[in-house]
């Protein structure tokens, strides 16, 4: 409990020290910072990107989830592997892909474009997962009723694939106001690239502070649009009896446009990055720095581990206080724990230098920093694996072994953690490629010197130096590409 | 093997109370059922007493050791009691022999042969042992469960709607080996239920449990054949209710003066008695106090048949609805007259003024 309180505090802690330290400037200098008609045109990018993206993102991801999970598509298996896999390459490679084959490519269109298709699968996967766990008594049932096929889609299924359409939504917009990589490469300002400009340039935490808080206000916004949206109701299955997967609906001439249009969906999404990447390669004159290479290889998976391991260390008396009978105590908790994290890495890392530049200059350009940093940005997602996994030991079991003489802890050690170490080992993986991939705050926080993969092709990109950032590239790639393996066994996403 | 004594025990959920001062009292080597619909409370009161929940007050004993009182609790773990619940909850990641050593001591785990004799008291083979739980059925799981909880030689047994989640045809072996094993191991049981045939068969003490308080304890048969209300009446089986007029010791029904059982009523009462206490002959060859009826409708089960009836007494018109329980070769056609008599004495109330509700 204590610990887990301890958590959640220290998840919040960055929220904190970001409103005080642009309440901290005098309140009419914090007021004359936000009333700008540059923060304006940041308004107007942040949100005009964060709708038409999150649109696109919806369509795509519905319309795949359909095609892939009912309609008999030939190779389903594979095309649902395929379309969850564009989350294995970070989308800022991926607009490097499409940058330095494009040089043109800039702004709006170009950013709604690189983020779609970098984002959609956050809503393919849950609404795939949805549509395959659908009933089909209910189904069976309205059809008893006398509605017809359109008509039972559109009053048993769409309701019931709401809250997944919604949750893969809302990530998809978290992620883009968490946006740099991107949209530095086009060129295309946001708040998130603006906060990053302000400190890099002029050091000034300030302004970059209230820009911040602006952020962590068009958070909530999403956050709050996403909760009254999805309601309160939740769809239960009452009754016994086994779950009856619903059958096909076939294609028929519909097919071939499908296949056609699943297959160019595929080309850009991932063929795009893949022959951009070989391209770079195998390029002229294109020489790989080696010993670099290898010492940023080191450093990403030396934090990687630490962070996989601090996250999920953080995230296990969490996940056992949620566990129990939801009181107004445990959902303040989780709502903390997951706001927190819904926070972009530029105010993490932000936070985090201006608490060390003022508390613990030991700290500040610390390892320690940048991993602390990574396991309150992943913490959710070590979260919800392990919750999941805990669901393998329900409460029931624990009160078993206690009635045959365990105490608690033991219960947890004989019981819990033998139950759960698959999906222990999945948070762990989560987080670690979350991490290797992490670009903003290891930009803020990584201590001077250290390179890490992201921070490595950061550099050589920004540097125009295409050729040099391929290998970085195709290491974040190669690390991360189990986690489309994973992803598609947990069928749960977090930002 | 321990007495259990519960005594003035309340709790609650949030703010919900669930459990008014509750009494109970199972003596050694006995067993009690608390019976009572879904939401009454009757499993807060075992979980009370296994130290899962916390009472706001009272005490609970078992054997001469004070387990909980206000402000003290042994935990689970340390009650020496025995817990079975309608899941059974066998470790997914044990063997059946892993599952029944669980509890024991690390030297006695690997006993073979006390894996073997705790499988035999719960009626499986020796077979068994390396089985993993989703390998058995549903009765198996159960009886697994039990033999571990037997293991340690709880001083008290808890049993949580342990055959609910069965099907009936499994329900009645497990539970006869249930029995078997308990009382083989002479252990003192508390078992949960709302199912009176479960209730009335198991145990030798049956505690009626409404709204959080137990409203009548004592032996089955007692509790059936003289229940103190008519709701109590209903929860242990089906009814025939009757409104009929007190002189005494008798009571006049539409059926006859009949016997009463307890003190006396006079004046306007309902009565109730059970199917099984009517008897149907030949209307030609009637026994003594017989009257006419017309049988309405017959519920056939095969073994037994429950025949619904309409009497028309001489001196009204109204028409009593009365249900009889014969034996299935005996069951009349819908149609039929049949003459009517009852036997032993009725249980009387007084009278509530509606129409008494008639039985399912």
């Amino acid at each position: 409990m204590l610990a887990a309180v301890l958590v959640t505090a220290v998840s919040v802690l960055p929220i904190l020290v970001v409103l005080a330290n642009a309440l901290g400037q005098g309140w009419s200098e914090a007021v004359a910072d936000v009333v700008r008609p540059r923060v304006g045109e940041l308004l107007r990018n942040t949100v005009s990107l964060m709708v038409l993206a999150t649109a696109a993102c919806a369509v795509l991801g519905v319309g795949c989830a359909w095609l892939v999970e009912r309609t008999g598509l030939p190779g389903a298996g594979w095309w649902r592997v395929l379309l969850v896999a564009p989350l294995a390459v970070p989308a800022f490679v991926n607009a490097y892909a499409w940058v330095s084959l494009r040089p043109a490519m800039t702004g709006l269109g170009g950013a709604v474009l690189i983020t779609t298709l970098s984002y959609f699968p956050l809503v393919f996967l849950p609404v795939s997962a949805a549509l395959r766990g659908l009933d089909r008594s209910w189904e069976d049932t309205a059809r008893s009723l006398g509605l017809g096929r359109w008509r039972t889609f559109a009053r048993i299924v769409l309701p019931q694939l709401r809250p997944a359409v919604l949750g893969g939504c809302l990530l998809v917009a978290l992620h883009l106001l968490a946006e740099f990589g991107v949209l530095a490469m086009l060129r295309f300002p946001t708040f998130t690239t603006a906060i990053l400009d302000q400190y890099e340039a002029a050091f000034d935490t300030g302004t970059g502070s209230v820009l911040a808080v602006v952020l962590v206000l068009l958070c909530v916004a999403v956050l709050t649009v996403e909760h009254v949206w999805r309601g309160r109701r939740g769809h239960a299955r009452i009754g016994a009896g086994v779950v009856r997967r619903s059958e096909a609906a076939a294609l028929g001439r519909w097919l071939a446009p499908s296949l056609l249009a699943l297959a160019v969906l595929v080309a850009l999404a991932l063929g795009v990055p893949a022959y951009s990447l070989g391209h770079w390669l195998a390029a002229p004159g294109a020489t790989v720095d080696g010993s670099g290479l290898a010492s940023a290889l080191a450093a990403t998976i030396g934090l990687a581990l630490a962070a996989a391991v601090l996250a999920c260390v953080a995230a296990f008396p969490v996940a056992l206080l949620l566990r129990r009978r939801q009181t107004l105590f445990t959902a303040t908790v989780e709502r903390l724990c997951y706001l927190a994290s819904s926070l972009p890495g530029v105010v993490v890392g932000l936070a985090l230098v201006m608490l060390a530049i003022r508390w613990a200059t030991g700290l500040y350009q610390s390892a320690t920093l940048l991993v602390i940093a990574y396991a309150i940005l992943f913490l959710p997602r070590a979260l919800v694996a392990i919750r999941t996994a805990l669901d393998q030991a329900p409460g029931g079991l624990i009160e078993s072994a206690r009635a045959l003489g365990d105490s608690p802890a033991r219960a947890v050690a004989r019981v819990v953690v033998p139950l759960a170490s698959p999906g222990i080992l999945t948070a762990l993986a989560l987080v670690f490629m979350a991490t290797t991939t992490e670009l903003t705050a290891t930009l803020l926080l990584a201590p001077t010197g250290t390179h890490t993969l992201a921070t490595g092709f950061w550099a050589a990109s920004s540097s125009l130096d295409y050729g040099a950032a391929a290998p970085y590239a195709v290491a974040m790639v190669l690390l991360s590409a189990p986690m489309t393996w994973l992803l598609l066994r947990q069928r749960a996403v977090v930002a | 093997m321990s007495r259990l004594v519960v005594e003035g025990v309340c709790a609650s959920y949030g703010a919900t109370k669930v459990l008014h001062e509750v009494d109970l009292t199972v003596e050694e080597g006995t067993t009690a059922a608390i019976l009572g619909a879904s939401g009454c409370g009757k499993s807060t009161l075992l979980r009370v007493v296994a130290g899962f929940h916390t009472a706001d007050a009272g005490e609970v004993r078992i054997g001469n050791r004070t387990v909980a009182r206000p402000g003290f609790a042994v935990p689970p773990e340390r009650r020496g009691i025995g817990y079975l619940s309608q899941e059974g909850n066998l470790f997914p990641h044990l063997t059946v022999a892993g599952n029944i050593g669980f509890g024991l001591p690390r030297s006695e785990r690997r006993d073979r042969a006390r894996t073997a004799e705790l499988l035999e008291l719960v009626g499986l083979l020796p077979s068994h042992a390396d089985r993993r739980p989703e390998q058995l059925s549903g009765g198996q799981q159960q009886r697994v469960a039990l033999a571990r909880a037997l293991a340690r030689r709880p001083e008290l047994v808890l049993l949580d709607e342990p055959f609910g989640s069965l099907d009936a045809g499994l329900r009645t072996s497990t539970r006869r080996a249930v029995a078997d094993a308990l009382s083989a191991a002479g252990a003192t049981v508390l078992l949960v239920t709302h199912d009176q045939d479960e209730a009335l068969s198991f145990a030798d003490q049956v505690a009626i449990m409404r709204a959080g308080r137990f409203v009548q304890v004592g032996p089955p048969r007692l509790v059936y054949s003289t229940p103190v209300d008519q709701a109590t009446a209903g929860v242990l089986g089906d009814l025939v209710m009757l409104t009929g007029r007190g002189r005494g010791g008798e009571v006049d029904t539409p059926l006859g003066t009949l016997p009463l059982a307890g003190p006396g009523m006079n004046g306007a009462v309902d009565v109730a008695l059970r199917p099984e206490q009517v008897v149907l002959s030949d209307p030609a060859d009637p026994a003594d106090g017989s009257v006419e009826a017309v049988v309405d409708a017959v519920d056939y089960f095969g073994h037994d048949a429950l025949v619904r009836l309409g009497v028309r007494a001489r001196s009204s018109t109204e028409r009593t609805v009365v249900l009889a329980r014969v034996v299935g070769v005996d069951a009349p056609a819908p149609g039929q007259v049949v003459a009517l008599r009852v036997r032993g004495q009725v249980q009387a109330f007084p009278h509530t003024g509606a129409t008494p509700a008639e039985p399912a």
